[in-house]
């Protein structure tokens, strides 16, 4: 059940150059809301998501989050702010293992020395809290799964108790089959996060979010409800 | 705190401690020690050349000052045999300032034979000090012209 | 919890000789300690290890800068120049300005770790590859020690810095200034943020750099540590040699990468221990005693090492590509 609104894009543009990546986007999200982003390559989806995480600067517009007009400057702003993202290549360092991986950039420290027992036992409780297993914590993350590899990348936002979770392409690089578990993962969370997620995957957006955004060249061209679409359809307002 | 300034932050705070580093080692520079006042030197390119048509000898060196003061040759020692400095028909200077090279030339009274060596030591003013008193260039002989 | 059968407990205890590199290090220095004790008598004598100790001393000190660096996935080739600099500019405060030798060492590895310093805001503000910076600082510093020397030869005769080469149970007492270091760098890296922050923009700097952590900060401090490093290993060769020469390490800094990349360390960065770099300098250091104990003639020696090199960066490469 979707609630107040909790971000609110006004007038978003971003340009690289000459290329204009993002042209006054008005975009808003809901508490408990799975919002996909869809749109051809190019369309400025990816674009959107790393400007709301700090990754990128806007070149004009607003952001409003909880009522408050922000201005993340970078990553760790965005991070403060409790807007996480999770990226499409996972985003992690392969030879670190499970621990420093989720807990990168936000280490638990005495005197610069870190309290490794302390962050593993975070994670074990956060892992039971939320019924995924992932054995040998200590293990180098290059030896797992790709679907292990992406659930580290969720959890690594999820440690930190995030209001919005941003993820660009969440499965594109997994199996059907893990790209389900993560998918299920998702839609058990929105009942505390609100998720905003880009995809080429048409039929999960139809079966995972409450609301479709279309882009095509920067801009919004189109909102729905999953019930009100389909794929097809949706290629068609994606492409005209 | 963002990114950037994060950054600037290690890296000041490096460049900080180095300073602080610099200060202490120039501090005690100025305020702990002295340089040292020492002779020192190095023989090089040494040979006594013996003109075959007329027995004439010279002894040709270059003395290279690796110490922290000038000084002055004042004599040659050749074996046993001193030259006190300046000869006459001698060329280059006597006087070496700290980090210079000097080439001498020296014309000799004493007959040597050709293809044997002879020991060269020079005396300077000031002296080596005691623990290195013994600087010495084997110089071989040899024939000329 | 996965049940835990044979076969798999097999591919944990290879997975763990793969994760640790060292382990592969540490099996050739066996091979090699071996080979030692086969080939030649002398090879395990008190005397001989000591030799051994103390000609890796100058290599392993500043492979532990240099490994820092190269598990970062950068790459500094000034060591050779910056040891020479260090070695001359340590002669010259010594024997002419009569610096103890703890404040020379102090001395240098202030103007170790600004070169260094040079070197990582160059690659992190001016977003010039480490290769070229490091290049250019290695002409750059080595004719700062040509100038500064005059390109003269510097003889030390103070006892307290010639002392440092005698020795401390049969070892000379330069290795255990490095052992000290290695230490206390040791813990740093394993324990410490910044050792984990090393390691991760090794693995993956944009990763790092998206996850709000800085990476130019860190990469600045590790480009500093290794100049303090190859300043110290510079001072010393002062007291190997007895002099400051401005032509000292020349060539050092291949030395120095061939010992981390034998030690376990991969070029590409990630991966690596400080320990492994002992481990490396001691496997080069060993291979070039042994050739010596058995008469193998200079240029063989060349080829041998150049060999050695290119097997433990294969073996790297091979262990990647299986674990994919």
């Amino acid at each position: 059940m979707m609630g107040d609104e909790i971000l609110r894009l006004e007038k978003i543009s971003k340009s690289f150059g000459a290329i204009r990546a993002l042209s006054n986007v008005d975009f808003a999200l809901y508490k408990g809301e799975i919002s996909a982003l869809v749109g051809d390559n190019a369309a400025g989806k990816s674009t959107l998501l790393k400007v709301v995480a700090g990754i990128y600067r806007k070149d004009e517009g607003k952001m409003v989050l909880e009522g408050e007009e922000v201005e993340f400057k970078s990553p760790m702003d965005a991070r403060r702010s409790k807007v996480e993202m999770v990226f499409q290549d996972f985003m992690l360092c392969p030879d670190l293992d499970v621990t420093s991986n989720i807990f990168l950039g936000k280490e638990s420290t005495t005197f610069q020395v870190l309290n490794r027992k302390e962050m593993e036992k975070m994670v074990k409780s956060r892992l039971e809290e939320v019924k995924f297993d992932i054995p040998f914590l200590r293990r180098k993350v290059k030896f797992l799964s790709g679907g292990q590899q992406q659930m580290v990348s969720i959890l690594r936002t999820l440690l930190f108790e995030p209001k919005i979770l941003l993820l660009d392409e969440p499965t594109a690089s997994l199996s059907a089959s893990a790209s389900m578990q993560v998918m299920e993962f998702l839609r058990k969370l929105k009942e505390r996060i609100s998720l905003i997620y880009v995809t080429h995957d048409l039929p999960s957006v139809i079966k995972y979010s409450d609301r479709i955004t279309v882009l095509r060249a920067g801009k919004i061209v189109a909102e729905r409800k999953p019930s009100e679409i389909d794929p097809i359809e949706l290629v068609k307002l994606m492409r005209l | 705190m963002g990114r950037g300034k994060i950054g600037i932050g290690i890296t000041t705070a490096t460049l900080i401690a180095l300073c602080l580093c610099s200060v202490i080692v120039y501090a005690y520079s100025l305020f702990v020690v002295k340089p040292v006042s020492r002779v020192d030197y190095t023989i090089m390119q040494n040979t006594i050349f013996v003109k075959s048509n007329t027995g004439e000898s010279y002894i040709t060196f270059t003395v290279q000052n690796t110490g922290t003061v000038d000084f002055v040759i004042e004599a040659i020692i050749l074996d046993k045999d001193v030259i006190p400095l300046p000869s006459e028909g001698m060329s280059g200077s006597t006087e070496v300032k700290v980090g210079q090279l000097s080439a001498l030339r020296i014309p000799l009274q004493k007959k040597y034979e050709v293809g044997t060596v002879v020991n060269l030591f020079l005396k300077t003013n000031p002296p080596l000090p005691e623990a290195q008193k013994f600087v010495v260039a084997s110089t071989p002989v040899e024939a000329i012209g | 919890m996965m049940p835990v059968n044979g076969r798999k407990l097999l591919a944990i205890i290879k997975e763990k000789y793969q994760e640790m590199d060292e382990l592969k290090s540490l099996s050739a220095l066996v091979v090699i300690f071996a080979m030692g004790a086969a080939f030649s008598p002398e090879f395990f004598t008190t005397q001989n290890l000591g030799l051994l100790t103390g000609q890796m001393a100058v290599v392993a000190m500043a492979s532990i800068g240099e490994g820092l660096v190269i598990i970062m996935g950068s790459i500094d080739l000034s060591v050779g120049s910056v040891m020479g600099l260090s070695n001359v500019l340590g002669a010259i405060i010594i024997s002419r300005y009569n610096f103890s030798a703890p404040m020379a060492m102090l001395a240098v590895a202030t103007v170790g770790g600004f070169v260094g310093l040079l070197n990582g805001i160059a690659v992190t503000k001016g977003k010039i590859p480490s290769f070229i910076v490091t290049l250019g600082t290695l002409t750059g510093i080595r004719g700062a020690a040509y100038l500064l020397s005059g390109g003269l030869n510097i003889p030390i005769y103070e006892k307290e810095f010639l002392a440092l080469n005698e020795l401390v149970v049969g070892i000379p007492k330069i290795f255990w200034i490095y052992a000290g270091f290695l230490i206390a760098l040791s813990l740093i890296f394993k324990f410490t943020k910044l050792g984990l922050y090393i390691r991760a923009i090794g693995g993956n700097e944009i990763a790092v750099r998206n996850l709000g952590v800085d990476n130019e900060g860190v990469k600045t401090l590790a480009f500093t540590l290794s100049g303090i490093c190859s300043a110290i290993a510079g001072f010393m060769l002062g007291v190997r040699l007895g002099a400051g020469y401005p032509h000292s390490g020349l060539g050092y800094e291949l030395d120095v990468i061939a010992a981390v990349v034998v030690g376990g360390t991969s070029l590409v960065g990630g991966t690596g221990s400080l320990a492994g770099t002992l481990i490396g300098a001691v496997i080069m250091a060993s291979i070039l005693n042994l050739m010596v104990l058995m008469g193998i003639s200079a240029f063989t020696q060349y080829v041998v090492r150049g060999v050695v090199l290119m097997l433990a960066a294969l073996a790297m490469r091979r262990m990647v590509v299986s674990i994919k």
